[in-house]
């Protein structure tokens, strides 16, 4: 087998032998101790040999009465002229390999998701200190890694948790800011109370005595877990209340919607094409993708007075128009959506929408006005701290 | 059969398929016509006869014989 692919590889030629007898000009080859990998007959006076090309020259050599013909070359020689003829095609693939393994192993961009734009300066500069930045090689894997490792270390005050996510030649960077520790964990002696009126829903409280039950309604400022430990009616011990409470708290928006709308924004895409003018038909020279909305500025440069003809210099940019009329209902029902939206922006973690009821409806010459009453279920958790001296002065007689 | 001959394989052999001859260990092509074929090898002289003979390959072991054989002399 090793054998058989060595001699496939083995420079080789086939060769036209045409005269007459042509067995004998064989014999002759073969008394040289030429081998002769293939004869193929054509004729009674011609012939098809393969032999090696290192035995070409000696073959040659015996052409006196027979024409020796050159038909094609085989093995490792016929791969070499076929890359030599081939060679421009073969040069420019590995050019466009290499350009594309370059292009690809750099950073072309680098997306940090957040909103925090100190964040977003301090991560790039200290994402630069590592060599992450826009036209330097990417990373693999491993030291990806270890830099997401020293950066968690470098700004554990900061950062919870960081991940640098390849996307083709763009590094996404997700992070976690580190919450400050909230007052929650306070030492300082105080009370959980209600941030609004509401009807208390849940309490969860890991410090402190509740002092509310379940459905019963909260005014804003109520105490709803006490800093004061009781016992027997009298303050045992002063702690810093900490938990959550929940409640069912009710808002009223009045909302306005158009039943139109029209707007006309800029894409920011902008171009200079020149155009002839004739009459009222326009002819732009080379905008092969015209906008399809636009506003433009223009300037004549050629015109002949008494000619209707122009040429023209044109300041295109593109726009995006958006426009719409709705009905009565669809209005009310898109002012009902904006009103949710408005009202779930506020909303965190478990806080949700409890109800809405519409309470006024008016319809108006360009929209409807709506008066819509929401139930919400929301932390109303807020703290009050416990003043020493009244807490001497007043403490005695709680109940 | 001797370790070197094994190894070697440096025996005269013969083998005859359905109008080609191949032949190994040989020692000279004496004469190549196209009826006659005159092959000297360590145990002898071997003549192929037969019509539109052909050498197909030409080695210094080996040689390839096609066409159609009508006898196979052993002198």
């Amino acid at each position: 087998m090793k054998n058989e692919s060595i001699e496939a590889w083995k420079s080789k030629v086939k060769l036209l032998i045409r005269g007459k007898n042509v067995s004998r000009f064989l014999l002759r080859l073969h008394h040289a101790h030429i081998p002769i990998l293939e004869v193929q007959k054509k004729s009674k006076e011609e012939v098809f040999i393969i032999i090696y090309f290192k035995d070409y020259e000696f073959v040659q050599k015996q052409n006196t009465i027979y024409d020796i013909h050159l038909v094609e070359y085989g093995g490792f020689l016929k791969q070499k002229k076929l890359f030599w003829k081939n060679r421009f095609l073969f040069f420019f693939l590995l050019l466009g390999l290499l350009f594309l393994f370059f292009f690809s192993h750099l950073i072309f961009h680098i997306e940090i998701i957040t909103n925090d734009e100190k964040m977003r300066i301090e991560l790039l500069e200290e994402l630069k200190s590592y060599g992450i930045t826009k036209g330097k090689w990417k990373k693999n894997y491993d030291t990806l890694e270890k830099i997401k490792e020293e950066i968690l270390n470098t700004h554990k005050d900061t950062l919870e948790w960081i991940e640098i996510e390849t996307i083709g030649t763009t590094y996404r960077v997700r992070f976690e800011p580190r919450i400050e520790e909230t007052k929650e964990d306070s030492t300082v002696p105080r009370h959980l109370i209600a941030s609004k009126n509401a009807i208390l829903k849940k309490v969860e409280s890991s410090k402190g005595q509740v002092m509310k039950t379940l459905n019963e309604y909260v005014k804003k400022g109520d105490i709803i877990v006490s800093g004061y430990l009781f016992l027997n009616d009298q303050i045992e011990n002063t702690v810093s209340a900490t938990g959550h409470a929940y409640g069912e708290t009710w808002y009223e928006v009045d909302i306005f919607y158009p039943f139109g709308y029209y707007e006309k924004k800029q894409t920011g895409r902008k171009k200079k094409v020149y155009a002839f003018e004739f009459l009222s038909h326009r002819i732009e020279l080379f905008n092969f993708h015209p906008f399809y909305d636009k506003i433009e500025t223009r300037k004549v440069i050629l015109e002949k007075r008494g000619i209707p003809f122009r040429f023209l210099e044109l300041n295109q940019k593109e726009v995006e128009i958006t426009s719409y009329i709705q009905t009565e209902e669809e209005t009310a029902s898109a002012a009902i959506s904006l009103a949710i939206t408005k009202i779930e922006g506020t909303l965190e973690g478990e806080e949700k929408i409890l109800d809405y009821q519409i309470i006024q409806k008016k319809i108006e010459k360009d929209g409807v006005r709506l008066k819509i009453f929401f139930s919400v279920y929301e932390e109303i958790t807020d703290y009050l701290e416990i003043e020493p001296s009244r807490e001497e002065k007043d403490g005695q007689n709680i109940s | 059969m001797s370790i070197r001959s094994y190894f070697l394989e440096d025996d005269f052999k013969m083998i005859y398929l359905p109008n080609q001859i191949d032949i190994t260990n040989y020692q000279e092509i004496e004469s190549f016509e196209e009826t006659k074929i005159k092959i000297a090898s360590k145990e002898g002289e071997v003549v192929i006869t037969g019509k539109d003979l052909s050498i197909c390959k030409l080695l210094e072991e080996e040689v390839l014989i096609r066409g159609q054989v009508e006898k196979i002399e052993f002198r």
